[in-house]
């Protein structure tokens, strides 16, 4: 993966989200700052409201703002244009959602397809790398499948190789696995471990303790703000460890013990 | 029970229904206004036309009588029957009731002035009588032109004429010195409010002519731009003829009884307690008759035939229409039904079974219907009335008071309610067969391609295959039947092309893997969602359909007029009309016509001699007399001369009227020199331009000479039988007198040529004269009585291709229409995927593409399917025109058959430039930012 850059992959400074205004704003995040580096994992935990999503969104270009900074390999989002923005998205950003949003009038292959046509590329060629992105997580064969023709575990690898198709080097999953059995989940999980070891940085939201042992530290927000962190440089293996402890002073119910990875 | 259950099931479907209009303001209201839009047109329009065109009875008898209580025209002389409205049917007592059989009495003597209003007096001895005399013709001079108008003397300061006339401008003519004219004289004349006008007088009578000043413009409501002039009784009278008539006032109610007895006099009389409340039908004598018009029974069958190819297409207009807005609307519905799945399948948790939910959706119908039906109810009428002033001009009266008839407007209220009902239909059906977990687990339950479609496609086929035996069929079997089984025919082809559309739009997607992302994932997701692409595209197809249909039939109608079309006259002629002296016209028209190359009389035949002293009825004819068999008869098919009734436009051939002359004659007239009709002129026969009227180089003439007597039993008729050398001349495309009789001929038949005001002067021009020099012609020509009228050939008047381009601009509008509605749910409907495109990376342009294309995959079938349709439909149509009754019975002879034309320009530019354009409109006006967020936490 040639990547000139050695800062982190993407870095969120003093991130507030307000919605609305006067007496009705509601600030979703509140001087959030987290930097994720290239092939590190990062699992955002949080009590539903907490802001994950929002999170992940200007993580991701898909929302601007109210105050602070979004710099992804160096950029600025603030200062890109739309367009600008959109071609980060579709070179070297992946999103993986828990509702799949998969396009159902596109067959699999089409759909992983979807950003190298977005870019331009032809798409017969597009067609061929998107079989290759289904071959890696375990889906050769089903490209021609439209997605109500694939199980949920299917539809979320097809969602996935969407998200790593291409030179990605930002990977972010927003609950990737809540719609799937546990054993269809790990699996999930275990393609995402690998492409970001593989080099890319990614932020993995969810709810799950265990399912986020397979991150390199852990975030926990609640009512916009970090509350805690464990994992990190220099704490290399008992982050699970800690997960219930911190995720307990974050007000998350525990979950089933992580396993490592 | 079961009813108790079935109702309470609708009052909660209503409730909801109510409940939910304000909660979808946007898509509520876009169904409203579609389902609105007809009702606001019906009521408009019907309001407008039946106001502006329709005054009441009590609206109408004040135009025309004022606030007098009768008006008592001139008497004919002879009895009469008349029917009991403001504007009276007359008709001679002796032709009702069959004494006066071929119409040879003699013309009964109308009394004088005195005479009438002793007859009066003996009826109305206590009345009180305003006269007015009314002068046919009188010729009046401005500045520099000439008008020969009607010229009516009253007292204008009687307060009783209120209503017969209204004042524009100026004041009403207080003195015998002053006049009122209609705005539309004193602009042909060219004059204002005081100033002189002058009453041309007959000066070879010793006659002076009259300076009136103009006082003021006044306009009669019922005809608004007739050129009239209005002057006191004391005013000096015109030249000629004029007819006397008298207001009545002072003696109340003039009753039916006493209108009859002034029929015994022969005057007609309009009373306003008559019409006001007209006898029953029993008391009024030949009512029948005289109720429809004057044409008796059969007139009113030949009405009715006649009208039923214009009913056949005011109904597939109409039809059309209606499924138009089912087909915009019922999109929309089924939208919102798929946003409300989910509750829907709730209620279905609930204990809802399918109809309950089937009620839910259609009450949506039901209630956003009626508030349609309100909106264009009020909307219609507020229309009508801002409208109503302009809309008067143009229909040449002045509109009446506002009428309202409640239960026709229930009637279209309730259209809209059914509109919604029918528009939900489809969306109700799919929202009962879905699966309740299914639904509640967000899965999809859609149906997409399969067996479903393929069946209903069968079935549309078949419909549709049913529908051209109809209209094929239809126009062949008979006349009373065409119209119908063609109407039937294209709905039937209409409905069967709907239903075959989803399979259409899903064969088109199953081949959309070449193509670009765009148009692959719209069509791809057009095929997907069936419920809310069909009646997009089918509506799209029936606007295309309905655009190709009328274009082409009005094209094809528009061919068949310029192959039919016979010149008036050479285009470089004009020709004045019973011309009464050669010389001095050729020089007062020299100032207008300065390019004079020639001139020449002609002359024709003359039926009537009324100056002969013995007075008698020449006809001429190609077949006998009362022969009832139509002119052309050779161009009719056998089978349908049993169709023929013999009805008002049927001839026996008559050459009255026809042209007497030599071969110089036939030069002049037709611009034709023709070696083999020359001779035939010379040898003292006739020229025909009817191939089929000559046998063997001959035609034989029927020449009836009727004697006129005071009494039936006293005319003689005589019929002798002529053999003439014939030939047939080809002026197709050329002005064709029909016959050219060289005076021999005439002479051997003793036939009457005219010696005054039957001759015509045709004046050959150097180039083609212009309309406005023709009028200033005719102006000079009535003026200085030179003659009647002025002609020149007016070409083919081709207002057909405004028509047409009306109708392609509409048939384009309403598919601009149907494809936004349909790409604005598609892009509304699609929201989650304009999401998901912006996260893996869509550019701002991606969201505009998607609508380019599906609005250009909506377009696109439509006029896919829609040409052929469209074609298919208008085949049926013209094959209807050429059979039809039209043709038959009002055109009589149709002699070229409407040629199938098609305006391949107009058409191609729409089948073209409506998708292109529609897809243009989509990209610029879809918002490129992706709606919302994906998850709001």
């Amino acid at each position: 993966m040639p990547n000139e850059w050695v800062g982190p992959v993407v870095a969120l400074r003093d991130l507030t989200r307000a919605y609305g205004n006067g007496e009705a704003e509601v600030r979703a995040l509140v001087g959030i700052n987290l930097e994720v580096a290239a092939g590190e994992l990062v699992a955002v935990m949080g009590p539903s409201g907490s802001g994950k999503t929002t999170l992940l969104s200007l993580a991701g270009g898909l929302d601007a703002p109210t105050s602070g900074n979004v710099v992804v390999e160096g950029v600025h989002l603030s200062e890109l244009s739309r367009r600008a923005l959109a071609r980060l998205r579709r070179t070297s950003i992946g999103y993986v959602f828990q509702d799949y949003n998969l396009i159902p009038a596109l067959t699999a292959g089409e759909n992983v397809a979807l950003p190298l046509e977005l870019d331009g590329m032809r798409a017969a060629r597009a067609r061929k790398l998107a079989e290759r992105a289904l071959e890696e997580v375990g889906l050769g064969g089903l490209g021609r499948r439209f997605p109500e023709e694939m199980s949920g575990g299917q539809r979320q690898r097809t969602a996935i190789a969407r998200a790593l198709i291409g030179e990605r080097r930002l990977v972010l999953a927003d609950e990737p696995t809540g719609a799937l059995d546990s054993q269809t989940s790990e699996a999930v999980l275990q393609v995402l471990r690998a492409r970001c070891d593989a080099g890319a940085a990614g932020i993995l939201v969810t709810h799950e303790p265990r399912y986020a042992a397979y991150a390199d530290r852990t975030v926990y927000l609640r009512d916009g703000k970090v509350v805690g962190e464990i994992g990190g440089a220099g704490e290399p293996e008992p982050k699970a460890a800690q997960a219930p402890a911190a995720a307990a002073a974050a007000g998350v119910a525990h979950g089933e013990a992580a396993g490592e990875r | 029970m079961r009813f108790n259950r079935w109702l309470t099931s609708w009052l909660m479907a209503l409730r909801v229904a109510r409940r939910q209009v304000l909660r979808d303001k946007a898509r509520n209201a876009l169904i409203v206004a579609m389902l609105a839009l007809p009702v606001f047109g019906t009521v408009g329009i019907d309001t407008l036309l039946t106001t502006a065109l329709h005054p009441s009875a009590a609206e109408k008898l004040t135009r025309q009588i004022g606030g007098f209580d009768a008006e008592i025209q001139a008497s004919s002389g002879g009895a009469i029957v008349q029917s009991t409205n403001a504007q009276p049917t007359i008709m001679s007592a002796a032709d009702a009731d069959g004494s006066n059989p071929q119409g040879t009495n003699p013309t009964p003597k109308a009394p004088s002035t005195a005479a009438s209003l002793a007859q009066i007096r003996t009826l109305l001895p206590q009345a009180v009588l305003t006269p007015e005399q009314i002068a046919g013709s009188a010729s009046f001079a401005g500045e520099n032109t000439y008008a020969t108008v009607e010229y009516l003397q009253v007292d204008l300061g009687n307060p009783d004429t209120r209503g017969i006339f209204d004042l524009v401008s100026g004041r009403l003519a207080g003195t015998a010195a002053q006049i009122d004219l209609s705005p539309a004289l004193a602009a042909d004349l060219g004059v204002r409010v005081g100033q002189p006008v002058t009453l041309e007088a007959d000066s070879a009578a010793g006659r002076q002519n009259v300076q009136f000043t103009v006082a003021g413009l006044v306009e009669l409501p019922n005809s608004t731009n007739s050129e009239q002039a209005f002057a006191l009784p004391s005013a000096p009278a015109a030249d000629g003829e004029s007819m006397d008539g008298w207001f009545v006032s002072g003696v109340g109610p003039v009753s039916w009884d006493l209108v009859k007895q002034f029929d015994g006099f022969g005057f007609p009389v309009v009373s306003r307690a008559v019409v006001l409340d007209p006898p029953p039908a029993s008391q009024v004598p030949y009512s029948n008759f005289l109720g429809s018009g004057g044409y008796g029974r059969l007139g009113m069958q030949l009405s009715l035939q006649r009208a039923a190819v214009p009913a056949a297409i005011f109904a597939i207009v109409i039809g059309v229409a209606l499924l138009e807005v089912v087909l915009l609307a019922g999109p929309a519905f089924a939208v919102s039904a798929r946003r409300r799945e989910r509750e829907y399948a709730m209620l279905g948790a609930a204990g809802a079974d399918g109809a309950q939910l089937r009620r839910i959706v259609l009450a949506d119908g039901v209630v956003l219907g009626a508030v349609a039906g309100v909106a264009g109810l009020g909307l219609g009428f507020g229309a009508a009335a801002a409208f109503l002033p302009f809309v008067g001009g143009i229909f040449g009266q002045l509109p009446g008071a506002v009428h309202v008839s409640v239960p026709q407007i229930l009637g279209v209220a309730l259209l809209a309610v059914f509109l919604g009902l029918c528009s939900a239909l489809v969306p109700a059906r799919a929202v009962a067969r879905r699966e309740i977990m299914a639904t509640l687990a967000g899965r999809r339950t859609e149906m997409t391609g399969g067996r479903r479609h393929a069946v209903r496609a069968g079935w549309g086929v078949l419909l549709a295959a049913l529908g051209l035996v109809s209209e094929y069929f239809g126009a062949r079997i008979s006349p009373s039947t065409a119209a119908l089984l063609v109407t039937a025919g294209i709905a039937m082809i209409e409905v069967g092309a709907i239903m075959c559309t989803s399979a259409i739009v899903n064969a088109a997607a199953s081949l959309s893997r070449l193509l670009p992302l765009g148009p692959r994932l719209a069509l791809r997701d057009s095929a997907r969602h069936s419920g809310r692409t069909t009646p997009a595209v089918a509506a799209m197809f029936a606007a295309v359909a309905g655009a190709v249909a009328a274009g082409t039939w009005l094209e094809s109608s528009a061919a068949q007029q310029r192959a039919e079309y016979t010149p008036l006259l050479r285009s470089d002629q004009v020709a004045v009309q019973n011309v009464t002296d050669v010389p001095k016209t050729l020089a007062a028209l020299k100032s207008v016509l300065p390019n004079v190359t020639g001139s020449m009389t002609t002359e024709s035949v003359a039926g009537y001699q009324q100056m002969a002293t013995d007075p008698s009825l020449w006809t001429v004819s190609t077949l006998d007399l009362g022969t009832c068999v139509p002119d052309g008869v050779a161009k009719v098919p056998a089978a349908q001369l049993e169709n023929i009734t013999c009805g008002d436009n049927f001839y026996p051939g008559a050459l009255v009227g026809e042209l007497i002359g030599g071969p110089q004659t036939l030069q002049e007239v037709t611009g034709t020199d023709d070696a083999a009709a020359d001779r035939v002129l010379d040898q003292g026969g006739i020229v025909v331009t009817q191939a089929s009227l000559v046998e063997n180089g001959t035609l034989e003439l029927v020449v009836q000479h009727d004697t006129l007597a005071p009494h039936a039993a006293d005319a003689t008729q005589t019929t002798k039988r002529y053999t003439l050398p014939a030939v047939y001349l080809n002026l197709h495309g050329k002005p064709d007198p029909g016959f050219i009789m060289s005076p021999a001929a005439a002479s051997r038949m003793g036939l009457v040529v005219p010696a005054y005001e039957q001759s015509t002067l045709l004046i050959d021009l150097a180039k083609p004269a212009t309309a406005a020099q023709v009028h200033t012609a005719e102006q000079i020509v009535q003026g200085q009585h030179l003659g009647s009228d002025v002609q020149m050939d007016p070409g083919v008047q081709e207002e057909r291709s405004l028509v047409n381009l009306v109708v392609l601009a509409f048939a384009a509008l309403l598919a601009l229409g149907a494809a936004a509605i349909a790409t604005g749910l598609a892009l509304a409907d699609g929201r989650a995927d304009q999401q998901t495109l912006a996260a893996v990376g869509g550019s701002p342009w991606t969201r505009r593409w998607l609508a380019g294309s599906t609005a250009l995959v909506i377009t696109g079938l439509g006029v896919l399917i829609g040409v052929p349709i469209g074609f298919v439909i208008s085949i049926g149509l013209v094959r209807l025109t050429n059979f039809n009754i039209v043709g038959l019975f009002s055109q009589f002879p149709t002699s070229q058959a409407m040629p199938f034309t098609v305006p391949w320009l107009n058409l191609g530019a729409m089948a073209v430039a409506v998708p292109l354009v529609t897809a243009l409109g989509a990209m610029l006006l879809s918002a490129s930012r992706a709606p919302g967020r994906i998850r709001v936490e």
